[in-house]
């Protein structure tokens, strides 16, 4: 096990700021008062999230790769519609599905925007409507993870979900 | 007359207003700049001296304080002391310097803002205007001075029934309120452009979609300057916006910004004492503010029930509106500038503030990367709009 933990040291820098650095900050330096606060509150919740980032990520990833590879199978369209189908395949067959990883969700998530795009122009009706349907049922459930994620900061409530 | 299809006008153009195309191209310049160095107290003093006695102030400078609060602007309160005309003794004044950063989160013409501010001395209770320094000829960036406003932007004394992104009133300062804040929406919607032109500010009367088409055109091209990351909603809700362009008939000057927490108020009288953040002021379509008001993570749910800016309920707002204005609201024209209003949102937390931040840009990194943290919310808040429309 590596030690100090992750936490341990984010935790630690907090406190330093908590305990030792805003106590010392004269009353008038209200903005450096005002950011300190915010850079203890980030610290404390990035802390909480460290366990749950790997998980989510391989969620998100096997999220981004269903609507893809759904999208790809199900392109019908003019040429602007099945050259971004076949854009899209190119990337799903050169990514690889279980490594979590950032580039690759990115990666997944322009070549089916551009898809999408591209069915708004040419694309048949049936699949542009599919397309926009599996997009919002794709963006809900991945926007609905992230609130969880984010729900620390406060910003967030139930009454808004 | 031939109809105009506000699709084909719209397609992969970047129809905005003049003004604001010049903003575009300043951020996209501005992205290849060095990270920002945040000027000390000191040196804002030295440069504002040396401004202050170029446009002929006689006097001096008392405390010279950064203010907190704000995403975007470096804002500071300062102190002028003078004699007093006619043999009084000394007086003193203060002021708001406002600066922008290297890249501030919504790129904005401070000449603008000064015109808007000056056009509403009397009619709505705005900072008095004061100096004007677009050049950046003494702070190597845009500034501007108005005359301080005392008052707040949210009650000292936290309401805890309530939950939600927005600032809280709560009652009794809701029902003080929210007259108040009616009376000025339609005191600015009436102002009369057309016999007071303001500088700066074109007019979007080319076709009856060019309101709407400015708005989504500067958005559009701001999204594709700072994005990090594509996004399925974002592409769908374009498409949607281009679609269903609104015609506009009624141009009012808008404030683009009007909610609470934008304006000041005296807590203990209950009343706005100045509206603030005229930065995204524009000629346009009066539904654009009321979507902007409506939106419902600047609103704020108490025992389940939602409150526009924790001033109205949504259709009380919606005849009030009505009735105060002599306009009416159009329902699809509403529902085009609530979908535009959160995408604007999303494209400020999730593309513009998160942008500004990893390029260093900005004294408030760490504020851009605490209000990134609300992404989620408007692209969920977009997901739920849209799906309404299917």
């Amino acid at each position: 096990m590596i030690l100090p933990t992750v936490e341990e040291r984010l935790d630690s820098i907090a406190r330093a700021l908590e305990a030792v650095i805003i106590p010392s900050l004269p009353e008038q330096a209200k903005l450096a008062i005002e950011l300190t606060q915010l850079s203890i509150g980030h610290l404390k919740i990035v802390s909480g999230q460290l366990d749950k980032l790997g998980p989510l990520m391989a969620t998100d990833q096997a999220a981004i790769f269903e609507l893809g590879s759904g999208l790809a199978a199900q392109a019908d369209g003019g040429a602007a519609t099945m050259s971004a189908a076949t854009a899209l395949k190119a990337v799903l067959g050169g990514s690889d599905r279980y490594v979590p990883s950032r580039d690759v969700i990115a990666s997944l998530s322009a070549a089916v925007c551009h898809l999408i795009d591209a069915a708004s122009e040419d694309g048949r009706a049936e699949f542009t409507s599919y397309a926009v349907r599996t997009g919002l049922a794709f963006e809900q459930a991945q926007s609905g993870r992230e609130r969880e994620l984010f729900y620390g900061y406060g910003f967030d409530s139930t009454d808004n979900m | 007359m031939n109809r105009v299809e506000p699709t084909a006008i719209l397609r992969r153009q970047f129809d905005m207003e003049p003004a604001w195309a010049g903003l575009v191209e300043r951020r996209r310049v501005a992205q290849a700049l060095p990270p920002y160095q945040l000027a000390s107290v000191a040196d804002v003093t030295v440069c504002l001296e040396r401004m202050l006695v170029a446009e002929g102030w006689q006097g001096r400078i008392g405390s010279v304080n950064r203010l907190g609060g704000g995403a975007s602007k470096e804002q500071f309160l300062f102190d002028w002391h003078h004699r007093a005309e006619a043999g009084g003794g000394e007086k003193s004044c203060r002021y708001v310097l406002r600066t922008d950063p290297k890249s501030p989160i919504i790129e904005t013409d401070c000449r603008r803002e000064f015109a808007a501010l000056t056009a509403m001395q009397g009619r709505v209770p705005v900072p008095e205007p004061v100096l004007l320094d677009h050049a950046g000829a003494y702070f190597n960036r845009p500034a501007m001075i108005t005359r301080f406003v005392s008052g707040v932007t949210k009650p000292s004394v936290s309401q805890d029934r309530v939950s939600g992104l927005g600032t809280r009133l709560g009652e009794p300062l809701r029902s003080r309120m929210k007259r108040q804040f009616m009376t000025y929406l339609v005191a600015i919607h009436a102002y009369d452009w057309r016999s007071l032109p303001l500088p700066g500010f074109d007019v979007p009367d080319s076709d009856p979609y060019q309101a709407a088409r400015w708005s989504i055109g500067f958005w559009d091209a701001i999204w594709r300057l700072d994005k990090i990351e594509e996004r399925p909603v974002v592409t769908i809700a374009w498409r949607w916006l281009e679609k269903k362009l609104p015609a506009c008939s009624d141009l009012v000057f808008t404030h683009g910004d009007y909610r609470t927490g934008n304006y000041l108020f005296d807590e203990n009288r209950a009343e706005i004492t100045a509206i603030l953040d005229w930065e995204l002021a524009r000629i346009g379509d009066y539904h654009e503010d009321l979507a902007w008001i409506l939106m419902r993570l600047f609103g704020v749910f108490e025992d389940k029930k939602f409150f526009a800016v924790d001033l109205y309920e949504r259709e009380d707002f919606i005849v009030a509106y009505e009735e105060a204005s002599g306009r009416i609201v159009n329902r699809a024209t509403l529902r085009f500038y609530e979908i535009l209003a959160v995408l604007k949102t999303y494209i400020v937390v999730a593309a513009s503030g998160l942008s500004v931040a990893r390029r260093k840009h900005s004294h408030q990194d760490v504020m851009l990367t605490y209000m990134g943290a609300t992404t989620p919310m408007f692209a969920s808040e977009l997901t739920r709009l849209l799906l309404e429309e299917l």
